[in-house]
């Protein structure tokens, strides 16, 4: 892949702007639970971090599976984009996971009166999350392109596979994280005015999932311009 | 009858950390993206 400064500072620049979007429509989010969604009476303000901390968990297991299925395509095409793909996403993923990682406790201490518990679902999120910022460090490490995309792959593919332990775990094991209320068999058990403006909060941050990845892809992209630059400097 | 905790001050927080976190990010992607411009720039340059 012969990578091109203008391509990629104009692909940089429209996940800017998609990105930018995300975050104003992210201030919406934060009226519509202010304004819209009733107050949970047992317990009040503190439940209003649902609409944050959810919609994050959600984005961040998406992301994780999607550098998992980008990594795996990767191995078997070894297409370079597909590699490049995989990693700024994986990085994007990082950041929901500690938006997940941060509101979480920010909900548990009023409700559980602790800020953290070693509970199967927590847990294994928390490992999720170090092995995502283990596949980052890998790729820090390694400085050949072709070394560094196959050992980031396999690392994204066994992400990949913890991912269904971490939506099941509320079920595989005993643990006192709240049940599904939406990703479950059964209908949501939840008022229109709270479903709603979750899943408003989840398309939201998809919005902010896209424009952080294509500016990260952007900023992939001219990376690969400026060591293409370097090497023709080189063999000159 | 059951009272309503007053705990405001977590979602606050919560809120106030999920802005930090996005924006902080948006920021430093912004700011990664014109420094490798300009790097990218100066190479094709020399």
């Amino acid at each position: 892949m012969i990578a091109d400064r203008a391509h990629g500072l104009r692909i940089a620049t429209r996940g800017r702007v998609i990105s930018a979007v995300g975050l104003v429509l992210l201030a919406g989010v934060y009226v519509l639970a202010q304004r819209y969604t009733p107050m949970e009476a047992s317990q009040g303000l503190a439940q209003k971090i649902f609409y944050l901390h959810v919609p994050a968990a959600w984005t961040s297991l998406l992301v994780f599976s999607v550098v998992g299925i980008a990594s795996a395509l990767y191995l078997w095409l070894r297409d370079e984009r597909l590699d490049l793909f995989a990693s700024s996403s994986a990085e994007v993923g990082v950041v929901f996971s500690i938006v997940m990682l941060t509101t979480g406790p920010l909900w548990a201490k009023p409700i559980w009166g602790a800020w953290w518990q070693w509970d199967a679902r927590l847990t294994l999120t928390l490992f999720l999350f170090f092995l995502f910022v283990g596949y980052l460090s890998l790729r820090a490490a390694v400085s050949d392109p072709g070394e560094r995309a196959r050992f980031s792959a396999v690392v994204a593919i066994l992400g990949f596979l913890l991912v269904p332990f971490v939506h099941l775990s509320v079920y595989l094991f005993r643990t006192i994280h709240p049940m599904p209320v939406v990703l479950k068999p059964s209908a949501p058990s939840l008022p229109d005015s709270m479903l709603r403006t979750l899943l408003i909060a989840f398309a939201v941050d998809l919005v902010i999932y896209i424009g952080f990845v294509t500016t990260r892809y952007g900023l992939g992209l001219l990376a690969q311009a400026r060591e293409a630059a370097l090497e023709g400097h080189d063999h000159a | 009858m059951h009272e309503t905790p007053q705990n405001g001050g977590y979602m606050v927080a919560a809120y106030v950390v999920t802005a930090v976190v996005l924006v902080g990010y948006w920021v430093r992607l912004w700011w990664r993206v014109q420094r490798e411009g300009r790097e990218t720039r100066d190479e094709g340059r020399v």
